[in-house]
């Protein structure tokens, strides 16, 4: 075989392996949303068991924004039910739980995950008003940020300064809470 | 502190580490000629007085302090700036008026903040300040914090330059001086990371709740756990983070938020003391750490024992010199523990004062349901019930235990009831089995009582939950992962000393499970198994007498 055979063949190959890997991220994908699907129809979505005395709800922490124009935009992950881990064409938006809870809450992301899943439109990242759903976001993949009782727009200077992002929309309505 | 009072310094100056501790009357103070003259503009800019702490001579020559020191009188007197001087002591300020022809008068004296015998020793000899724990081996200072050296020993200067004698005793500072924060109790910030379980957030959930008992400390968490909740349903504040692997993020792009955002918090609740509960100390947490808003807060580890042998490399040693506490809760398997922090906590180390702790659990025997009403709140029926408690990938991992289990409990009429991760999706190959009842709560130990029996995996909490607050038979089934404890050397310690039984994959593993369900058929009750011994109170403890005298007591 000719050095050039080889080297062709060696392309063949890693061309298939390329079209391999990308069925099974595919494959992959599909699976986490089918997984996903199940998780918020299921009868009690994000509910917690927790053994503790009853203790009061504690305050939430606002991060100051950070005036530091060095530091770089971190990356908005596109969840683990995209074949691609980051998709850096797509703009970057907050979107706010609005308060909701429990199956309203599963509902309501149902509807845009379903969307995001067919036609990605955006990197998004969940403004959560409480904690329930961060370990669905986390094995989902998903970027998120408690902001417990604040008025949603008050987050957006950080998250442009941190994610890029340049809106922040209602999870609900989808309606633009603030805009840069 | 007087963190709302900007100061102006030039990079790397020690000073504006212990600044932080001083009483500055002025809305702007430069910490040196040298700062006064790079920030000139800035300094001309304000519009009240500005107060410029003059200082000695230091890494520079004499000719370039004159210089400097003319320069700067040259420019106060064209501009006319109302300036305030101070020197750090009495003689600086002597030969720092007769220098400039006027008054210069020496500032206050910090509060003592040490009063024990140990002594480091400070040098700028090699340029940067160096801290000589060992002559023969300098070690950067700034990463150290001069505002919280000066609270672990008494400094002392090599005589290399002048100003550094200036800087150290103005550190050491002076006694019958008042205290900073005479009334405010104690800010705790706990860090925890992403474990692949719960570990770290139950340890640390367990002495937070010691540390706010009585509301002696408040507590708030910095999580890069998915259990943000879980700490939040405790009563915990929480700032809930991303590890740079979960957004896909360049990690030293990742460190530089961490570590700005982190420096903004501790600025924001100017805590008493950092606690990461961990392998080692996150490079983010030691370079806020050292940035003068840190103020003299103290910085702790508490890392446990039985890593897994020729694991860990020497990263884990390296925060020792660090931290000013080390604090290894204790195993009860610690005679196993062929890891390389093994020993550590009896070890004297330079700077991190090394401490061992009892086990901690969460679960305290008061909280233990009895049998009655722990199998009514798990809605358990008649019978025996086993609970299997592997962790969440058991199904792929254990597959073959997995099946043996499910065979023996069968032939044994042992109900199986699956422990499910609070954190984890459901999972339908479990649901899907009829022979299986599912559990997800949190935490599992004051259900125990409504089992005759359990399969566990031998990660340091449920270890230690189960051979201290649990009198039935006891399966360990250790997972094997390179980034978990030594589980094999803890199951295995636990089965030499007859407290529980011990099966994986290079043993006969059917026979072990076996044997096993016919002895949780039986209702055997165990006995000989350890007292129960409360690790997190004397964790707590201890980082309470770090905050209060800078050096902590086992």
């Amino acid at each position: 075989m000719s050095e050039t055979e080889n080297r062709q063949h060696v392309y063949t190959a890693l061309r298939d392996l390329e079209q391999d890997n990308a069925a099974l991220r595919l494959k992959l994908a599909r699976h986490e949303f089918r997984q996903m699907e199940r998780e918020l129809k299921s009868d009690r979505p994000f509910h917690l068991d927790i053994f503790t005395a009853e203790t009061p709800t504690p305050t939430t922490i606002p991060l100051p924004d950070v005036d530091d124009i060095t530091l770089p935009h971190l990356p908005v992950p596109m969840g683990s039910i995209h074949a691609a881990a980051t998709v850096t064409e797509l703009p970057v938006i907050g979107v706010h739980d609005d308060g909701l809870r429990g199956a309203d809450l599963a509902a309501a992301l149902m509807g845009l995950m379903n969307t995001q899943y067919h036609s990605p439109f955006a990197r998004l990242i969940f403004l959560c008003s409480s904690f329930d759903a961060v370990p669905f976001f986390g094995r989902y993949g998903f970027a998120f940020e408690h902001i417990g009782a604040a008025d949603p727009a008050t987050a957006l200077a950080r998250l442009n300064r941190r994610y890029g992002a340049a809106q922040i929309r209602s999870l609900g309505t989808g309606a633009v809470i603030a805009k840069l | 502190m007087n963190g709302e009072r900007p100061v102006l310094a030039i990079a790397a100056d020690p000073l504006s580490q212990v600044i932080g501790a001083a009483r500055l009357e002025t809305p702007l103070t430069a910490l040196s000629q040298a700062a006064a003259l790079t920030h000139w503009p800035a300094v001309e800019a304000q519009a009240g007085p500005v107060t410029i702490l003059l200082r000695r001579a230091g890494q520079e020559t004499m000719a370039e302090w004159r210089d400097h020191l003319a320069l700067l009188r040259h420019l106060i007197k064209q501009s006319g700036k109302s300036v305030a001087f101070f020197a750090l002591n009495a003689e600086a300020a002597a030969d720092l008026s007769a220098e400039m022809g006027e008054s210069v008068p020496p500032m206050l004296p910090l509060s003592r903040a040490y009063h024990g015998p140990r002594a480091f020793q400070l040098s700028r000899a090699n340029g940067p300040l160096e801290v000589l724990f060992d002559p023969s081996k300098p070690r950067p200072a700034q990463r150290l914090n001069l505002a919280r050296l000066r609270r672990g020993a008494r400094l002392e200067s090599d005589g290399t330059d002048v100003d550094l004698s200036d800087i150290v005793a103005f550190a050491n500072g002076t006694p019958d001086t008042t205290p900073a924060h005479p009334t405010r109790k104690p800010v705790i910030v706990v860090v925890v990371p992403n474990g692949f379980g719960l570990g770290h957030v139950t340890r640390m959930l367990a002495t937070a709740q010691h540390l706010t008992d009585q509301g002696r400390a408040r507590v708030v968490f910095w999580s890069f756990s998915r259990a943000a909740g879980i700490i939040a349903r405790f009563g915990f504040e929480v700032v809930a983070r991303h590890t740079a692997r979960h957004i896909g993020a360049d990690t030293d792009a990742w460190r530089r938020w961490e570590a700005v955002e982190f420096s903004a918090l501790v600025a924001q609740i100017k805590p008493d003391l950092v606690v990461q509960d961990a392998a080692a100390l996150d490079d983010f947490v030691v370079d806020a750490m050292a940035e003068p808003q840190a103020g003299e807060a103290r910085l702790a580890l508490v890392r446990r024992g039985m890593w897994q042998k020729h694991i860990l490399g020497a990263t884990a040693l390296a925060s020792e010199d660090l931290a000013c506490l080390v604090v290894e809760p204790g195993d009860l398997a610690a005679n196993a523990d062929r890891g390389i922090t093994r020993g550590r906590a009896e070890k004297t180390n330079a700077f991190a004062h090394m401490a061992l702790s009892a086990p901690v659990t969460l679960t305290n025997p008061n909280q233990m349901l009895d049998r009655r009403t722990a199998r009514k709140a798990l809605g358990l029926g008649r019978g025996r019930h086993c609970l299997v408690s592997l962790g969440g990938d058991a199904f792929s991992d254990m597959s073959h235990l997995v099946r043996h289990l499910i065979d023996a409990s069968q032939k044994a009429r042992v109900r199986l009831v699956w422990a499910r991760s609070p954190l984890a999706a459901p999972d339908r190959d479990i649901t899907a089995n009829p022979q299986i009842t599912t559990r997800s709560l949190y935490p599992l130990a004051p259900y125990l009582a409504a089992f005759d029996g359990v399969v566990s995996s031998a990660g340091y909490n449920s270890f230690h939950e189960l051979m201290q607050l649990c009198d039935r038979p006891v399966l360990f089934a250790p997972r094997q992962h390179g980034a978990l404890d030594d589980q094999g050397a803890r199951a295995a310690y636990a089965a030499e000393q007859g407290w529980a039984h011990y099966a994986d994959a290079s043993m006969n593993e059917q026979a072990s499970v076996v044997g096993f369900m016919e002895e949780v058929r039986s209702g055997k009750t165990m006995t000989g198994r350890p007292a129960w011994r409360d690790g997190a109170a004397e964790i707590a403890q201890m980082l309470l007498e770090l905050i209060a005298t800078g050096k902590a007591q086992p």
